[in-house]
């Protein structure tokens, strides 16, 4: 096997310090790689759930104003909108509200599409299991909660700015609306 | 002796890996935003959008909370925030104090809103639908503040609130400037005089358009005022200098002020259609900004080239400007608003 000039040693060596080299460049390789996932990871999980606090916030803004209105007023207020987001509430009675809404009337912001249409045309309500799975809920001081929309499942699309949100707060409903 | 040389030359790039690896991990999992104030990571969000590709410019929200001023000799902000939560400022009871307090407090957050935006030189809506031109550029928004002045501060006193000229008047804090320098990096250090004539054409060549224009009619003065900062790309940012120049603006390089006078007012670009328009003027000025405390805030701006990672520049125009907070007027200007309420 080896010669009295060593060379298949050294060569043996080489090739040794060789796999040694690689090896090592795919562990820093692999190390470096995963440290960039997990920075781009976590960099981006930081700003993910924005979307669900600004939702939360809106929602805590439109009941405080809600709150702050005595019955029988009515009150017009700029709301920040939200890309791809809808409004909309449920009556205390209404057994269609997602289970987040628990035994009470409740408003919600939810992310998705609150409607679904089928090839044949026919539209599906799709707010109950958009809001349970994507959507912030507060209770709402009314027990009955009247969502004035555009179509007959009324919801209101939340815009890429600003929207008016018209509460009429009577004695025993919230009746809300969206001004154009 | 061979095989110990391996060993010594591999042993400490394994051991400097380990520990580099330890120590990334460590600030990696120690990384969190909720330490750090609101504008900190206002501004490390907008340095991450200016910087990133403009692919992934949409994935890097802009992380701007809008403040939410209160200006009341009472105490009482529940008209315009309830259920939010706004910093409150007890104005003084003495009435040129509280019209000192209100001037300052909009000045400060127009140019507050202006160095955070990075002086309107950051590209930060970019897109890469816009980028492969399936969508044209449009206007985006940020609102940097509202600010109410509650009811407890008469219309008289909010009457002879100038802003514009207690940015002209009076020094930044710490600048030894004022606020019109500081806005147009020295640029302009006074509003430029107006021509009447020239204004009228203005407004005629905006009348042209066929855009109603309704000045404002009504008796109650707004309460309350949101500092908008807007980034539009035109075909051309020499157009809309040179527009801005025509009706009486100051132009100083690539930096821009508006004039203020009776009814001229900023001349924005409508990037849609590709040339200029006087969009939204009478909107802007006889609802929004003639009514904002009265007061007729001037507008200050860049249109140029923006700094961008990319190899070519791009360009667009800025805009910091006060706006009445509601929805007719902040819509017309702002067709997409970005950041958090």
């Amino acid at each position: 096997m080896s010669t009295d000039t060593g060379e298949p040693i050294m060569r043996n060596m080489n090739s040794k310090a060789e796999l040694i080299d690689n090896v090592l460049g795919l562990i820093i390789a692999a190390i470096g790689l995963g440290l960039f996932f997990l920075a781009v990871g976590k960099f981006i999980g930081n700003f993910a759930d924005q979307d669900l606090k600004n939702a939360g916030n809106i929602l805590d803004s439109i009941v405080g104003k809600i709150d702050n209105l005595n019955d029988g007023e009515v009150g017009r207020f700029p709301i920040k909108g939200l890309d791809g987001w809808f409004f909309v509430g449920w009556s205390k009675g209404d057994a269609s509200r997602p289970d987040k809404c628990f035994f009470d009337s409740c408003l919600c912001i939810c992310k998705g599409e609150p409607v679904r249409a089928s090839y044949s045309g026919e539209r599906f309500d799709e707010r109950r299991n958009v809001c349970q799975k994507d959507g912030i809920c507060r209770k709402a001081s009314k027990d009955n909660v009247k969502i004035i929309g555009v179509e007959a499942i009324s919801y209101i699309k939340m815009p890429e700015n600003i929207a008016e949100l018209e509460i009429n707060k009577t004695k025993f409903e919230l009746i809300m609306k969206k001004n154009e | 002796m061979k095989k110990k040389g391996v060993e010594a030359y591999f042993l400490p790039i394994i051991l400097l890996a380990i520990v580099g690896f330890f120590i990334v991990l460590y600030f990696l999992v120690s990384f969190d935003l909720t330490g750090y104030s609101e504008d900190e990571v206002c501004k490390l969000s907008i340095l991450s959008r200016a910087t990133s590709p403009d692919a992934a410019k949409g994935v890097v929200p802009i992380q701007c909370t809008t403040k939410k001023l209160c200006l009341t000799k009472d105490g009482d902000c529940r008209k315009n925030f309830a259920g939010e939560k706004p910093e409150v400022v007890k104005l003084s009871s003495d009435e040129n104090g509280a019209i000192k307090q209100i001037s300052k407090a909009s000045a400060d957050a127009m140019l507050d809103c202006w160095k955070m935006m990075g002086e309107g030189k950051l590209d930060l809506f970019g897109g890469l639908k816009q980028e492969l031109g399936f969508e044209q550029g449009r206007p985006a928004c940020v609102i940097c503040s509202r600010i109410a002045v509650d009811n407890s501060v008469v219309v008289e006193t909010l009457n002879k609130i100038d802003i514009n000229e207690y940015m002209r008047t009076s020094n930044v804090e710490g600048l030894g400037i004022n606020y019109i320098s500081a806005l147009t990096e020295g640029g302009a250090v006074s509003y430029a005089k107006t021509n009447p004539i020239e204004q009228k054409n203005a407004f005629e060549k905006f009348e042209e358009g066929k855009t109603k224009i309704e000045l404002s009619g009504t008796k109650e003065p707004n309460r309350e005022m949101a500092i908008v900062f807007m980034q539009f790309k035109p075909a051309s940012v020499d157009d809309v200098l040179t527009n801005m120049a025509g009706i009486g603006g100051t132009v100083a390089g690539a930096t821009f002020l508006s004039p203020i006078g009776l009814l001229a007012r900023p001349v924005i670009a409508n990037p849609i259609g590709g040339g200029l328009a006087l969009i939204g003027v009478g909107t802007i000025v006889g609802y929004g900004m003639y009514n904002a405390y009265y007061g007729q805030l001037a507008a200050a701006g860049y249109c140029g080239k923006f700094a961008t990672s990319g190899k070519d520049p791009i360009e667009g125009c800025s805009m910091v400007q006060g706006i009445n907070y509601n929805v007719r007027d902040i819509n017309a200007v702002c067709p997409q608003i970005q950041g958090n309420p």
